[in-house]
């Protein structure tokens, strides 16, 4: 049992922080179709950014939390309104790509500026671990399962009861019509671009003591994080949670009871097999109830569809076939 | 610049001791190497508080006689990339080596000529550098790469060449090659031998490892599985991905296995990873560290993580320059060059910095042993049979079987929790367990 | 104090689907864009939003140009648009949909959302009720809610008819009738001919993105031939 549950918390602590990080790619690919591939690097900024003005400058930590989730915004925000901007909102594959980019000179300059070796600091709450059960675990690891719980019940409220969050879900339900009652489709990218670089500063904050960073690290977590995405569900922000805390504890028990050697291999397996299973990911929205959201799978078969049978009527751009074609059917009195 | 001045002076001394026999003819230098056989002195106490008055003079009259050619040397160095936290190091080593030389007039009256591509840590890139070097620049030799990966992938370029080349890393030499030499510790008697003798000595009977899933975790299994067979000592392996944020799981298997020491079989940010995973499972374990955590950054990171039991590693004279003792031949060199290195860069020189001065060192000494003209074969043939050099980092004596031409140092080092290291003892001797454990 | 449109054309790329389009809405008037499909009648509705670009002419609410002006800025110029297939946030509720109606202007909500109910009072009832599980002539009558949420001053129906039962359209022609007594200009592009010229001051008939005939509406009705030639896909 107590065997047990040491793998369990293990999976919590990998599952809470892919969380955070599917969280951001969901965000940003829901409101605004992209793929934001620099995810991990806002990781990789946050927890630098912090490292250095906590150690570096001895800045308190509230003082060096606030500081790395501001700049690391600030780099998002400045990414989409300098770069992202510039492109139509329909050009979803060069915006892709724009993100490579960026992840690629985002990694460039934190090298420059923090150097090329890995950085760490003390943890947030110090101290010997204790037993729960008969595992064991740090103080540490408490904070941050408690800091990602907040931060999940704070964005739940944030969708679920300001405008600013009903808005950014409209954009995902419904572009054009988020469009036709005021919505600004780049206002909201810009929003979910920096609420997504927050979510990342803060797991680069909150693991940045326990695995330490360099300039170079964030990438695999962005990877992991995606593939959370995935498996919850891509376009599911429950999904997201679900999906990266699912990973985490499948990829620990894996270790635990299978082989640690295969532990990934077997975390793919299971990944294939819901996708087999379940196209839209575990908490993604069914093919029958497409409107709702819908993974990347229904999604690229909508496209393909939409594509094939040549767009939308009145020769609308096909983008906008994907987008809103789901909410036209099957409403008749 | 001025204030550098004196500094220069010392680490002429150090980096070419061979000053003490050279400078009174340093013309006619090669006849005279060949009759001393040994080229470069073991920089003995006496000889060295000799030659430190000679080698400020050595500028002034160095100059006045026929200058031979410069000498050129090329470099391919992981000055950025994931290897650059040894590329860094070497690329300043070598250029402060160089301008102190020309500052002094030249190694033996003739100039060098250094230049320095960066292969960004990948080997595809080593090679376009490399090819670049010997068109454009055509130097002599080559020093690097800094990664084994770069090294194996530009050895073919420089053989079909003729370039020497000396690369830096540890690897092994799969098939020897006339113009390839290799420097540091042989990889598997640093990270395989030289660990199984302590654990044995100690008595240790289970040993735990947790590896990346990357090239350094697994190459570091594939050193440690026949060392442990060699030594009769059990080993428990576990796997980790390098992005993973935690290993209890892995850790609990492998505390359950009743070890007596833990070996963290990875590198960089890794080694933090499966640190910090003891500490939260109270592993309190000797734990060793493999070879590529053995420096400076490392040692930093985990400075507030360390079982009390001690972490533990393979080193090399130069971490613990300090507290070397005064009889030790290699004392004043190192002490010398690590001091200049600090006072110019304002940082602490790790092991690859000392590698680099070596191969820089040797490879100026049997070109300009072998005399103006000489070609690449002849300077290997000088350097396999007459070089002998006690180095920053290691004493070298090359055969033509033997590129490598040293050993280990054995010297063992305890990370301490000011993020440095001290030294724990030095094996005189130290079993071939890989080789016994791969039969 | 007019909507107007000046030889507006517009298009998707390549394809012209506007030709030198003009014509102009009054506050507290109704004009019907009539064409069977693909004539046009989306196409003009979406200049007006902005979600279709134009190669020339112009667009103008009560004398200010809105080229420059973004697709989202409609709602605060006074335009309301409930466009094709009434794009509903299907996910979210009833109250949230008309909510967000009110996003850009955010001003006077729960009053709005008191007209809104009082003029719809099946929208009070199911207000707590998603959007995607309401009936075609709820969801018809929320889209219209949602439009109407930023008080505007013109309001741009497309097809509102569309898939309703004989009941329902009854119902949503009424109200528009009563939106534009209050002072509401509406342009309403419509395939219903018939129903649409009985409540229209003006009616354009459009054709490969031309007006081809302008009238008022009950004189356009009172002509069979026109009914016949290009509405009659309508009526059927």
């Amino acid at each position: 049992m107590s065997t047990f549950l040491q793998f369990l918390f293990g999976g919590l602590v990998s599952g809470a922080i892919f969380a955070l990080i599917a969280l951001g790619w969901v965000l940003i690919y829901n409101v605004s179709g992209v793929l934001n591939l620099a995810q991990g690097e806002f990781v990789m900024i946050g927890a630098l950014v912090f490292v250095e003005m906590r150690s570096g400058h001895d800045l308190p930590v509230a003082v060096s939390i606030v500081g790395a989730v501001a700049i690391t915004v600030a780099v998002a925000v400045v990414l989409d309104i300098a770069i992202l901007r510039r492109l139509r909102n329909d050009q979803m594959v060069p915006m892709v790509l724009v993100t490579v980019g960026a992840s690629v000179v985002l990694r460039e300059i934190a090298q420059e500026i923090f150097g090329k070796d890995p950085l760490r600091t003390k943890p947030l709450l110090d101290g010997d671990p204790f037993s729960v059960g008969g595992a064991t675990v740090l103080p540490h690891t408490l904070l941050l399962w408690a800091s990602v719980v907040v931060l999940v019940a704070l964005l739940t409220l944030f969708f679920a009861r300001s405008l600013v969050g009903k808005a950014m879900r409209a954009c995902h339900e419904n572009a054009l019509g988020a469009q036709v009652v005021g919505v600004s489709p780049q206002r909201m990218r810009t929003a979910a671009f920096a609420l997504s670089a927050a979510l990342g500063a803060v797991a680069g904050v909150l693991i940045v003591p326990v695995t330490s960073m360099s300039w170079n690290g964030g990438t695999a977590l962005g990877l992991k994080g995606f593939v959370a995405a995935t498996f919850g569900g891509l376009g599911s922000l429950p999904g997201a949670v679900v999906g990266g805390i699912a990973i985490g504890i499948i990829e620990a028990l894996a270790a635990g009871y299978v082989s640690s050697a295969y532990k990934d291999v077997f975390a793919t397996l299971v990944l294939l097999a819901l996708l087999l299973a379940r196209p839209q990911g575990l908490l993604g929205a069914s093919q029958r109830d497409e409107r709702v959201g819908g993974g990347l799978v229904p999604r690229l078969g909508a496209l393909l569809r939409a594509r094939t049978v040549g767009g939308a009527r009145d020769g609308a751009p096909p983008q906008r076939a994907v987008k809103d074609g789901t909410s036209t059917q099957g409403e008749n009195t | 610049m001025r204030k550098s001045l004196p500094v220069s002076a010392l680490v002429v001394l150090s980096v070419a001791a061979l000053g003490a026999c050279g400078d009174d003819d340093s013309g006619s230098s090669a006849t005279t190497k060949a009759a001393a056989t040994t080229v470069a002195t073991s920089a003995a106490p006496t000889t060295a508080a000799a030659t430190a008055a000679a080698s400020t003079t050595a500028a002034a009259t160095t100059v006045a006689p026929k200058p031979g050619p410069p000498i050129k040397i090329g470099a391919v160095l992981s000055v950025t990339g994931p290897g650059s936290s040894l590329g860094a190091q070497q690329k300043n080593t070598l250029e402060m080596l160089t301008e102190q030389l020309n500052a002094a007039g030249g190694f033996k009256g003739r100039k060098v000529e250094l230049k320095v591509a960066d292969d960004q840590s990948n080997p595809d890139r080593a090679v376009e550098q490399t090819r670049a070097l010997i068109q454009e620049f055509k130097p002599t030799a080559i020093v690097g790469a800094s990664l084994s990966g770069s090294c194996l992938a530009t050895k073919p370029v420089t053989q079909e060449a003729g370039v020497l080349q000396y690369c830096l890393s540890a690897a092994n030499i799969p098939t020897p090659a006339p113009l390839y030499f290799s420097a540091q510790s042989p990889l598997g008697a640093w990270i395989g031998n030289l660990p199984f003798e302590y654990f044995k000595e100690k008595g240790f009977k289970k040993i735990g490892c947790l590896a990346s899933d990357d090239a350094s975790g697994q190459l570091t299994v594939g050193v440690l599985k026949p060392a442990a067979k060699g030594a009769g000592i059990e080993l428990f392996t576990e796997n980790f991905n390098i992005a993973d944020v935690d290993v209890s799981a892995q850790l609990t298997r492998l505390r359950d296995k009743g070890l007596d020491a833990m070996y963290v079989c990875t590198s960089g940010t890794g080694v933090v990873t499966v640190l910090q995973g003891m500490k939260q499972l109270g592993i309190n374990l000797p734990t060793w560290i493999g070879s590529g955590s053995a420096s400076l950054p490392v040692a930093a990171l985990i400075k507030d993580l360390l079982p009390s039991k001690g972490v533990l590693t393979g080193g090399e004279k130069i971490q613990v320059y300090e507290a070397l003792p005064a009889d030790d031949p290699q004392a004043k060199q190192i002490q010398a060059f690590a001091t200049a290195y600090q006072a110019k860069f304002n940082s602490r020189p790790d092991l690859f910095a000392a590698s680099a001065a070596d191969a820089f060192t040797i490879l100026l000494t049997a070109i300009e042993g072998a005399g103006e003209g000489a070609n690449t074969a002849a300077v290997a043939k000088y350097m396999e049979d007459k070089v002998e050099y006690t180095g920053v980092q290691l004493t070298y004596n090359f055969t033509p079987e033997d590129h490598r031409g040293t050993g280990l140092s054995g010297i063992v080092v305890e990370f301490t929790d000011k993020g440095a290291f001290k030294f724990v003892k030095q094996f005189k001797t130290v079993t071939d367990y890989v080789a016994a454990g791969s039969k | 104090m007019t909507l107007r449109l000046s030889d507006v054309h517009g298009g998707y790329g390549a394809t012209k689907v506007l030709v030198g389009v003009s014509f102009g809405v009054e506050p507290g008037s109704v004009v019907a864009l009539l064409g069977s499909n693909g004539a046009g009648k989306t196409s003009t509705l979406r200049a007006v939003a902005g979600l279709l670009s134009l190669t020339a002419g112009t667009v103008t609410v009560d004398g200010n140009d809105l080229a420059r002006r973004r697709p989202c800025d409609r709602p605060a110029d006074g335009i309301g648009h409930v466009p094709e297939g009434r794009q509903l946030f299907a996910g979210m509720t009833v109250l949230d949909n008309l909510r967000l109606g009110a996003y850009a202007t955010r001003r006077d909500t729960q009053e709005m959302l008191g007209e809104v109910f009082a003029l719809f009072p099946v929208l009070a009832d199911k207000r707590r009720a998603r959007a995607g599980s309401l009936s075609g002539g709820q969801a018809q009558m929320l889209a219209i809610g949602r439009a109407l949420m930023c008080r505007p001053r013109y309001l741009l129906l497309d097809e509102p008819s569309l898939g309703l039962s004989p009941m329902n359209v009854d119902r949503v022609f009424e109200t528009v009738v009563e939106l534009a007594r209050r002072g509401v200009g509406i342009m309403l592009a419509e395939q219903n001919a018939s129903r649409a010229l009985e409540i229209a001051q003006v009616g354009h008939v459009l054709d490969q993105g031309r007006v081809t005939m302008s009238g008022p509406g009950n004189e356009l009705l009172g002509r069979p031939e026109i009914v016949e030639s290009y509405l009659g896909g309508a009526s059927a």
